[in-house]
């Protein structure tokens, strides 16, 4: 009898006691997987949000299907609340993949608006964040990309694609938060822009200074060299060096890269050099064969080098323009000189830091042919 | 001589330390230590390792004098009947008060990041009522579930290697030293406290079979266990948090996880907390066997203290659960126990060995 009754107290226990109050149903959730976050004339902020309504096809099928509100605000907490009596059902964004901040809204600083992310337990720390080329919600708006799928996906992927590419970085809101908070370096954000034939693409990137954009964007090359400047090679960078004639192209594919960075600090007149060391193997993937004959990788080599330098001198000057450090020199000046580092403002002498970017580059194979 | 006619094993011992030492504020600690050692938190931590060694040396001393005898027998050999039970009333009491100060960090942990909705009574119950069955048993059984429990470890180890899928970066550690002795020194107290509960020893050292055998050896593994697993885990998040983020961040250890994804799995800070919670709630274990081992006689005696131990610990936590301000109150409660378990086995020691005749004639 007595076993019996401590039997019932444990399942009464079991059954009363577990997750009475928290009890969440999914059916009741409007489950959000993209954010866009704009600029708005008032001062305030626009919210875009997508979510996903499942049609039911029948025979067990289900079609996704992407739906986008808007709403406008002071603060994302001001935005999701007003969302949430537009939307039937609670709004979730603990599965949001991406975020999107508007060119303008970017300019105002992210650290203040994304500040609700870090602060709630339940949200994803994992969403990617990208800056949009105008307004974040064109972006979640635009459907010519018609995968099935929905956009928050997509986008994913073109990240996903140009971080393989070695043309960005993939900023979650982990790693963004981590940087600028940190005065040692700066970020890198990917740029998604809608081009004018209605396609998404994620081409190049932006640089950060601090928590604000800069408004300095690179070009799609210029993304690539400082990546690899950035030691941040994935599994290949495609370097078309020679783009300017048709009749000679010249493709270079670096596959590993080893870098060497190291300052001098003149204490005296407060100068700081940064020699950077850029060393990448890879292969000729695509070079004529002229009359020579073969292809002289001594020749093609110093070629593709010339170019990277001349590339590099564009990214080291929109640095200084952009007050970013992506380099992160700043790290390695705290590194070395501890005291210097204190004692200064870094973000003040930053542009008149000299820095000086070498590339040497090894050729490992030239392909099928000589 | 001993109450309970239980024993346990060494490596028993073992666990049984690294269990009570282990617990929910090893979450929060890379955050808190940081706000005064910035980089050089980790030197702080091997530091506080060091001093409790030191401390660990005074029990053992102890413990050689009263090879028979927990801590609660000491007092009253050496203090007398009266002074010695007024003593073990009041180590009771704090016990209980430490447990149950414990108890409202929990609540506030578990509300945070799990169940925000749940009204803390019944948290507290459906971890009390489970604590208190389990420390009515045995030591031995006490020791089996512990041993069980501690293979978390292995997955917890296992767990904190996806944090390295981060972009560490070791430089955030560099320069070595820069954050000053004194600073280093007090990053060294913070996490003194909480590396507590190795104190369960003074009652455990009588309980094990291989009286013959060095426990020294035994106490000092677990404490290099223990140290060396605080460092890894404030090391962890010193170069996978900036200096900034990690002051602002209230359970680093948690958030690190939060940032994490894997292909299969997401949101793996959820999974760590529900395997701590096991670590979170052998503590309480602990202390409500040192306090039902301050206060009884018997087995029946020692079912009954644990008991009302439990209610007291609720009370506590309840109580101190709607205080707005709990660091006012609980700065307090932590400077008594830190001067109660370093100064009472030391003065212990001390008259022990000022009146060594009488004593060697009690023992025997």
């Amino acid at each position: 009898m007595r076993r019996f009754g401590q039997m019932l107290a444990a399942g009464l226990l079991l059954i009363l006691m577990t997750g009475c109050w928290d009890i969440d149903r999914l059916v009741n959730k409007t489950i959000v997987n993209g954010v866009g976050v704009d600029a708005a004339e008032d001062g305030g902020m626009r919210g875009t949000i997508s979510t996903i309504k499942l049609l039911n096809k029948g025979g067990g099928q289900f079609e996704a299907q992407d739906v986008v509100v808007e709403a406008t605000g002071g603060s994302i907490s001001e935005l999701a609340s007003r969302l949430n009596n537009v939307m039937p059902g609670k709004i979730e964004g603990s599965k949001t993949h991406i975020i999107i901040f508007g060119e303008q809204m970017a300019k105002k600083g992210v650290m203040a608006p994304l500040e609700y992310f870090y602060r709630n337990p339940k949200t994803n720390l994992n969403s990617s964040f990208l800056i949009s080329e105008g307004q974040a919600s064109a972006i979640l708006n635009s459907t010519k990309m018609d995968t099935g799928s929905p956009i928050a996906f997509n986008i994913l992927q073109l990240i996903e694609g140009s971080k393989q590419a070695t043309i960005s970085p993939h900023q979650t809101l982990f790693s963004l938060w981590q940087t600028s908070q940190e005065e040692v370096s700066d970020s890198v954000i990917p740029i998604i822009n809608l081009q004018a034939d209605g396609e998404l693409a994620v081409e190049n990137v932006g640089l950060m200074n601090g928590d604000r954009y800069s408004g300095v964007k690179l070009s799609a090359e210029q993304s690539m060299v400082l990546m690899l400047m950035m030691n941040r090679l994935e599994k290949a960078a495609v370097l078309n060096v020679g783009t300017e004639s048709i009749s000679r192209p010249l493709t270079f594919v670096a596959r590993k890269q080893n870098n060497d960075m190291s300052v001098s600090i003149d204490k005296a007149s407060r100068k700081v050099e940064c020699k950077l060391n850029v060393r990448l193997s890879g292969e000729i993937t695509s070079f004529p064969i002229t009359k020579e004959g073969k292809a002289d990788p001594e020749a093609l080599k110093i070629e593709v080098e010339s170019w990277l330098e001349k590339q590099a001198e564009d990214v080291v000057a929109k640095l200084r323009q952009a007050n970013s450090d992506a380099l992160g020199i700043g790290r390695k000046v705290k590194q070395s000189d501890f005291a210097f580092w204190k004692e200064t403002d870094w973000k003040s002498i930053y542009r008149d830091v000299k820095i000086s970017v070498k590339f040497d580059v090894r050729t490992t194979s030239t392909g099928a042919l000589y | 001589m001993t109450a309970y006619k239980d024993s346990i094993s060494k490596f028993g011992l073992f666990i049984w330390m690294i269990k009570c030492q282990i617990g929910i504020a090893l979450l929060s600690l890379p955050s808190v230590i940081q706000r005064s050692a910035d980089g050089d938190s980790w030197i702080s931590v091997l530091i506080a390792g060091c001093i409790i060694q030191l401390l660990l040396l005074v029990y053992w001393k102890l413990y050689t004098r009263f090879p028979h005898l927990i801590l609660s027998e000491m007092t009253v050999k050496l203090f007398g009947r009266i002074a010695g039970k007024a003593v073990n009333v009041l180590s009771a009491i704090l016990y209980v008060t430490i447990a149950g100060y414990a108890s409202t960090l929990y609540i506030r942990l578990i509300k945070t990041w799990l169940l925000p909705l749940t009204p803390a009574p019944v948290i507290l119950t459906l971890i009390l009522a489970t604590v208190v069955y389990l420390a009515m048993q045995s030591v031995r059984a006490i020791e089996r579930f512990l041993v069980i429990t501690s293979m978390l470890f292995i997955v917890i180890i296992l767990f904190s290697l996806m944090a390295f899928t981060h972009e560490v970066d070791l430089s955030r550690i560099m320069p070595v030293g820069t954050a000053g002795a004194a600073n280093i020194w007090t990053g060294s107290e913070k996490t003194f406290l909480s590396m507590l509960g190795f104190e369960v020893i003074l009652y455990l050292f009588a309980r094990v079979t291989s009286r013959k055998s060095n426990l020294l050896p035994t106490i000092s593994a677990a404490n290099l266990f223990v140290t060396l697993f605080y460092t890894y885990f404030v090391l962890l998040c010193l170069i996978g948090f900036s200096p900034k983020a990690l002051e602002l961040v209230r359970e680093p250890v948690l958030f690190l996880f939060k940032g994490i994804s894997l292909q299969l799995l997401d949101r793996l800070d959820l999974i760590f907390l529900s395997i701590w919670i096991f670590a979170m709630t052998t503590v309480f274990v602990g202390y409500l066997y040192m306090a039902g081992s301050s206060l009884s006689g018997g087995p029946k005696s020692y079912k009954r203290t644990v008991g009302i131990g439990g209610a007291v610990i609720f009370g506590i936590g309840y109580g101190l659960n709607s205080v707005e301000r709990i660091e006012l109150i609980t700065v307090w409660i932590e400077k008594v126990y830190l001067g109660y378990i370093i100064g009472l086995p030391s003065f212990m020691l001390l008259v022990s060995l000022l009146f060594k005749k009488r004593l060697a004639e009690g023992t025997t």
